[in-house]
């Protein structure tokens, strides 16, 4: 059991320009929460990842991990987290094994080797570990991306649109893949445009809409139609806002 | 520090493993170095005397135009499929990880030296009056501030829309310094003038090194960030 990490995220607020992508961004997981965040495209769910990894600095607000400040706690904290996104974060020209040996050695754990042969087994790779990851189909390359993303076995784990462009037999295993990651106890945090790709295995939800949250609930206790409807109210009301104002 | 240094060097060892399977970047870059070389040959119809005083800013200048070659790719293989974020991802430190790309970049640049200056030497009829080793750390050095330069502004025009054209914007007047070192340096070798001058060039090219490799490791942060 790797269990999960406590998140409280306060008044977040990311500036490009004078653009706000994320405005006053508030919510708290409890340890092995799963968050599911809905919004439509350019909604500001990829910052709001990214600024919680650490990729991105915020222009205002607080996020906390187990209570210490995350902003400024040092790189080594970095190792409890593990981000999963559209984009592999792989090298194409080198194969499944050496990826993760590489960032199993980038992770400083004690045995690189032990630890990727271990990640590639979990999401059932372990055949294709002397494939280049450029030659993998995409189901394969998201496969490898959780392995990676996994490797450091981190307690908080960040998922944006990982479902994209995934084939239905892809998406049901990364659905199961993400099923096991979270009966390991870790806090997940899943963005995504597709109402029908949120998982239901996930205790709540968050709608954001043009960098703000429209909407909150408890996944489970929320009925399909019901959670649709609200997406779909939050999103017509920050349309009709955003003609008001243009 | 050992940790440190660990990263470093898989950085290292990921960056040369991709580029010796990547043939076409070492070999275009080769290849282009090496007609750079050959052009001034036969520019102009030059005499004897003419190639000695032209080969060892013709090198340099080969050199110069083959590395920003390569240098535009070098970042690439970082940007396709957001690689650079998984590395950012990891605790390494960011200034490491200039370490590790720098040292890539300085072993592969080594390898284009390696080819170019036989070429230049040959061609140019230079001799360096034995003073190989010297002429070799000259190399060596002048390589390795360059691949610190060339790392830099790489990662700066990777992450722009108009990258391929700013890099040799951003990196050839900068270079300035250290393609004089590295002309001056070799022209008193092969004239066999008096070492002291040598070791003048030599020094201002150290100088450059540490000074650009420090800036360029510290301000390596703010680049890649988001």
């Amino acid at each position: 059991m790797t269990g999960g990490v406590r998140l409280e995220v306060e008044g977040l607020t990311r500036y490009f320009g004078a653009h706000p992508a994320l405005e006053d961004v508030a919510f708290v997981l409890e340890p092995g929460e799963f968050l599911v965040v809905l919004g439509p495209n350019g909604a500001g769910k990829t910052t709001l990842i990214k600024t919680i990894a650490r990729l991105l600095r915020p222009s205002a607000g607080a996020i906390r991990l187990d209570g210490g400040d995350w902003l400024s706690a040092s790189s080594e904290g970095q190792l409890e987290v593990g981000m999963l996104s559209h984009a592999t974060y792989l090298y194409d020209g080198l194969t499944a094994i050496e990826n993760l040996r590489f960032y199993a050695t980038l992770y400083g754990l004690p045995d690189s080797e032990g630890s990727a042969r271990e990640a590639l087994r979990t999401v059932g790779l372990e055949d294709l570990a002397e494939k280049r990851a450029g030659a993998m189909s995409r189901g394969q390359a998201q496969r490898l991306s959780i392995a990676r993303a996994v490797l450091h076995e981190p307690r908080l784990l960040l998922l944006d649109e990982p479902y994209a462009g995934l084939d239905p037999h892809a998406s049901r295993r990364l659905g199961q893949a993400l099923e096991r990651l979270h009966g390991e106890g870790r806090t997940i945090v899943l963005t995504t445009h597709d109402l029908d790709r949120a998982p239901r295995g996930a205790d709540r939800y968050l709608v954001l809409v043009e960098g703000r949250v429209r909407a909150t609930g408890s996944r489970g206790e929320t009925p399909e139609l019901e959670l649709r409807a609200a997406y779909e109210r939050a999103v017509a009301r920050a349309e009709a806002w955003a003609s008001g104002r243009g | 520090m050992r940790e440190g240094l660990r990263s470093a060097w898989a950085i290292v060892a990921k960056d040369l493993r991709l580029e010796i399977r990547r043939v076409e970047s070492l070999g275009t870059m080769t290849v282009f170095g090496v007609l750079v070389v050959v052009i001034f040959v036969f520019a102009g119809d030059p005499s004897p005397a003419d190639l000695a005083r032209l080969g060892p800013g013709a090198l340099w200048v080969a050199f110069l135009f083959a590395g920003a070659l390569g240098f535009g790719r070098w970042f690439a293989q970082e940007e396709r499929n957001a690689a650079l974020h998984g590395m950012l991802l990891t605790p390494v430190d960011r200034g490491v990880m200039f370490l590790g790309k720098w040292a890539g970049a300085s072993a592969f640049l080594l390898g284009l030296v390696a080819v170019l200056a036989p070429v230049a030497l040959t061609l140019y009829r230079l001799d360096p009056h034995g003073a190989w080793a010297e002429l070799a750390l000259l190399f060596a050095v002048v390589t390795v501030g360059y691949a610190a330069l060339g790392t830099f502004f790489a990662a700066v025009a990777a992450r722009t829309t108009a990258g391929e054209l700013l890099l040799p914007v951003l990196l050839f007047p900068l270079a300035v310094p250290l393609v004089l070192a590295g002309a001056e340096g070799g022209q008193v070798l092969f004239e066999g003038g008096a070492m002291a001058e040598y070791w003048d060039w030599l020094s201002l090219a150290v100088a450059f090194d540490v000074i650009f490799g420090t800036v360029c490791a510290m301000g390596f942060e703010y680049v890649i960030e988001d």
